[in-house]
C-alpha cells in the first residue's frame, strides 16, 4: 500500500469521533425539546445551557477535523 | 496547500531588536483596526448621552446589557468588579472574528498565540482572585466537598491538572473553531473554481456557510465569556 493511500485512510478514521459528537448532539436537543413541551415557562435558561454544551460538544467535532487535516497534509 | 494561505503572517514594516523580531505584520495591523473600530463605536455612542437613545448609543446599550446578563448570572453579586474585563474580552473576540470574514483580510483568533494569550489573561486573573480573597484557603477549589479522605491526594491531583489544561482547552477552541471555518469557505470556493459553468452552486453554498460562519463567530466570543465567567465563579466562591 503506498504512504498517501494509507495516509489517507488514517485521515478518515480520524474523524469517526464525529458519530459521537452527532448522538451527543442529537440527544441534547431531544431533550431540550422534551423539557420545553412539559415546562414552557422555563425554555429561555435551559435553550442557554443546551447551547452551551452544543458548543462544548462541537468542539470535539472540530478538533477531530483538525487532527484529520494534520494527518492528510 | 492554498487553503492555509490565508493564516499566513506576513511582515509589512520588518523591526529586529537584538534578534528579536518584534515587526509589525497583518496580524499586529488588524489587532489595531479591532481596537480602533471598538473605540470608534463607544466614541460615537457615548459622545453625547441622551434619555432617548439613538442608533450607536443603543447598540451600546444593547451589548452591554447582554454581558451584564451574562456576569450577573454566573458571578452572583461581585459582578460590577469583573464585567469591565470579561466585556472587554468579549468585544475583542467578536469583532476579532467579524472582521475576519470580509474578503482579503486577516482573522487574528485563528492564531493559537492570540486565543492563548487571551485565556491566559483569564487563568492569572482566576489565580490571583483566588488567592487575594482567599488565601491558603484557595486550595480547597481543588478537594470537592465529600471526597473521603484517602482519595483526596489523587483527586487534587486531577483537579488540578484539569485546572492547569483549562485555559488550553479554552484556546484551542476558539482558534479551531475559527480555523475549520475559515478552510471549509476556502474550500468551497475552490470548487467554484474547478467547476467552471457551474461555478454558481458553490458560490451559492459558499454564502450560506458565510452566514453561518456569522452566527459561530458571535456564538464562540459568547461561549468564550461564559467559560471565563464559569472559572471566576469557581474561584469567587470555592464551590
Amino acid at each position: 500500500m503506498d504512504v498517501s493511500t494509507g495516509k489517507m485512510i488514517a485521515g478518515a478514521l480520524a474523524l469517526l469521533p464525529l458519530l459521537g459528537v452527532a448522538y451527543g448532539l442529537s440527544n441534547i436537543f431531544s431533550s431540550l425539546f422534551k423539557a420545553t413541551a412539559q415546562n414552557p415557562v422555563a425554555k429561555d435558561s435551559m435553550s442557554n445551557m443546551a447551547v452551551i454544551g452544543a458548543g462544548l460538544l462541537e468542539s470535539v467535532a472540530l478538533l477531530a477535523f483538525v487532527i484529520a487535516i494534520l494527518i492528510v497534509i | 496547500m492554498y487553503v492555509f494561505e490565508q493564516f499566513k503572517i506576513l511582515e509589512i514594516i520588518p523591526i529586529n531588536v537584538f534578534g528579536y523580531v518584534i515587526s509589525f505584520t497583518n496580524s499586529t495591523l488588524f489587532m489595531a483596526i479591532t481596537a480602533l473600530s471598538l473605540g470608534l463605536l463607544s466614541f460615537i455612542g457615548l459622545k453625547k448621552v441622551r434619555f432617548v437613545p439613538g442608533f450607536f448609543q443603543s447598540i451600546n446599550e444593547i451589548i452591554f446589557n447582554f454581558v451584564k446578563g451574562i456576569c450577573k448570572e454566573h458571578l452572583g453579586k461581585e459582578y460590577k468588579n469583573y464585567q469591565p474585563l470579561i466585556m472587554s474580552l468579549f468585544l475583542f473576540i467578536v469583532f476579532g472574528n467579524l472582521l475576519g470574514l470580509f474578503p482579503m483580510s486577516f482573522t487574528i483568533t485563528s492564531h493559537l498565540s492570540v486565543t492563548m494569550a487571551l485565556s491566559l489573561i483569564v487563568f492569572c486573573m482566576v489565580v490571583f482572585v483566588g488567592i487575594r480573597k482567599h488565601g491558603f484557603k484557595f486550595f480547597k477549589l481543588f478537594i470537592p466537598n465529600g471526597v473521603p479522605l484517602v482519595m483526596s491526594p489523587l483527586i487534587f491531583l486531577i483537579e488540578f491538572a484539569i485546572f492547569l489544561v483549562k485555559p488550553l482547552i479554552l484556546s484551542l477552541r476558539l482558534c479551531v473553531n475559527m480555523v475549520a471555518g475559515h478552510i471549509m469557505l476556502k474550500v468551497f470556493l475552490g470548487f467554484a473554481v474547478k467547476m467552471k459553468l457551474f461555478s454558481f452552486i458553490p458560490v451559492f453554498a459558499c454564502s450560506i456557510l458565510l452566514i453561518f460562519e456569522f452566527f459561530v463567530a458571535i456564538f464562540q466570543a459568547y461561549i468564550f465569556t461564559v467559560l471565563a465567567c464559569i472559572s471566576l465563579k469557581d474561584a469567587l466562591y470555592l464551590h
